[in-house]
Formats: structure tokens, sequence, C-alpha cells
């Protein structure tokens, strides 16, 4: 972690069901982008969430943080340190991170929170509703 | 026995133009990035309330964060406060999020307001706009 890294600008932070990454050309493509997750029932694991983040007027070495809480009790589900280079000051920097199975224990609202060098610069807010399904109609008796 | 008749529709004659265009394809040579060295440390679970945060952006497009703030995070009730000292400013929310969005559009409007008056402050007042300064830079 370098102290002399310039404080990036956060342009975006995206949370979506899958970032993929092609290889030859480094563009992103963002599947299923989306802010609320339902379910019938918890405790539940989320099976594929990708977050994106692209970033501008930085320079240097990071370590960049992701940081998940329940915004009920700001309670912790998972922190992710990744470190970078960032090589080309001119040029934007995109994160691209999918995550498997993501423990969710409580419907409401959860928060990313994306950090540089331990220097808070953005959220991104999801919710997971309850998903209530319809009630079959009663039988007919004859 | 087969018969055959004429085709209802017959294709006319292609007029070809030459216009002495050729089209090369040419390899695009990207470049091919350096491997990665990742060291990806992941926690997974409970972790304690951060009772302070380091602040990197006032939540504001006019300004942009040169150094970050150290800010202070306090629960009351349903509300966190999150205060910066040095300015004697403070910020409140549901969230850690929403306090210190808060106190960065409250920071943001106290540069302003200081900037304007900028040749007449007082001694206190003078203190805190250097001290903005020392952090915060307006956007160009």
């Amino acid at each position: 972690m370098s102290e002399d890294s310039p404080i990036p600008t956060l342009l975006a932070f995206l949370t979506c069901e899958s970032v993929i990454h092609d290889a030859e050309t480094q563009k992103k493509t963002l599947v299923g982008i989306f802010d609320r997750i339902m379910s019938s029932t918890v405790p539940l694991q989320v099976a594929g969430l990708g977050l994106y983040a692209k970033l501008v007027e930085g320079s240097g070495k990071y370590t960049f943080r992701i940081r998940m809480v329940n915004l009920k009790d700001e309670s912790q589900v998972l922190d992710v340190s990744i470190p970078a280079t960032w090589a080309l000051t001119e040029a934007p920097l995109e994160l691209g991170v999918n995550f498997r199975g993501i423990p969710i224990q409580a419907f409401g609202t959860y928060e990313f929170q994306l950090y540089a060098n331990d220097a808070y610069l953005g959220r991104a807010v999801f919710k997971v509703d309850k998903l209530e399904l319809p009630q079959p109609p009663p039988a007919a008796r004859g | 026995m087969a018969t055959a008749t004429a085709p209802i529709v017959k294709q006319p004659q292609a007029d070809v133009v030459d216009a002495g265009l050729t089209v090369q394809l040419m390899p695009i040579e990207w470049p091919k990035p350096a491997p990665a060295q990742m060291d990806v440390r992941v926690e997974v679970g409970p972790a304690r309330r951060p009772d302070r945060i380091l602040l990197g952006t006032l939540s504001d497009q006019g300004f942009r964060v040169i150094k970050p703030i150290a800010v202070s995070l306090e629960v009351r009730d349903d509300s966190t406060i999150a205060s910066w000292p040095a300015v004697d400013e403070f910020g409140t929310g549901a969230s850690i999020s929403n306090a210190v969005e808060d106190l960065g559009r409250t920071v943001a409007e106290l540069y302003r307001t200081l900037q304007l008056d900028a040749a007449r402050l007082g001694p206190d007042l003078h203190a805190v706009w250097e001290k903005l300064q020392e952090f915060v830079v307006p956007r160009r």
C-alpha cells in the first residue's frame, strides 16, 4: 500500500450477476445488473454476484477493499482486499469481482462499500426481499 | 416424364462496379497484460463496527479529496453521526455511508461559503479555511 497514491474518484459501482472479462480486448461485460434479490426463504446463498467499479484520477499502488454490510445494524458479511497497480494515470481503472455463495442471513438492505488504501470512495446498495408466492385457488368440490 | 417450366423470376445480370477499391484485413495486436500477482484476502463473518473511517470523497462532483479525512463515527439512538473535529462539522444518517455522505455535502457547502469570504475571515474561521484546503480541492 502506498501513501503517495492519490485518492481516486469513483465513477461507477454496480452489482450484477456476473462480470465477464475478455482476456484479449480487456473489455468487461456486465451480465444482469440488479439491485434487488427476491427469495422465499432465508438464510440463502447468492449463487452469483458480480461487482464492477470504474475509477479515475489514480496512479500507483493500491489496496482496494470491498466490505459488505447488513444496513440494519452495519454487521459485516464479508471483507475482501485486492492489491492493484494503477499503471496509466490518464486511463481509468476497472475492477471486476465475482462472488459465489455470499451468505445472506436475513431479508433487508445490504451495501457494498469500496475503499482505496482505506479511504472510503462509495457504495452500491441492494435489497433482499421476501418473495410472496400466490396462493393456489381452493380446490372445487363437486 | 419430368417436365420443367421456365422460372417465374429471372435474376437480372448484376452490375459490377469496379471502383478500384481493395479491402485488406489487418490483424490487431492487443497488448497482453502482465500476469497479475493477485493476493486477494477474503474474510467472511462479523467484525466490530468501525468507530472511525477515512473519507476519500465529499459526494460532491465539485470537489476532490486529496488527503484522507479522518472521521469519527458515533451511534445515537437509530442514527449514525460522522464528525470531522478539525473543522467542527458533522453529518448524520441511518447508516455510516449516509452519515459520511451528509458530512461530505456539509464540508462542500462550508468550502464554498468560506471561499466567498476568504479575505474577511477571523482567526478561527481562517484556520478552518486553511485546514479545508489541506484536504479538499475544487475541480476545475
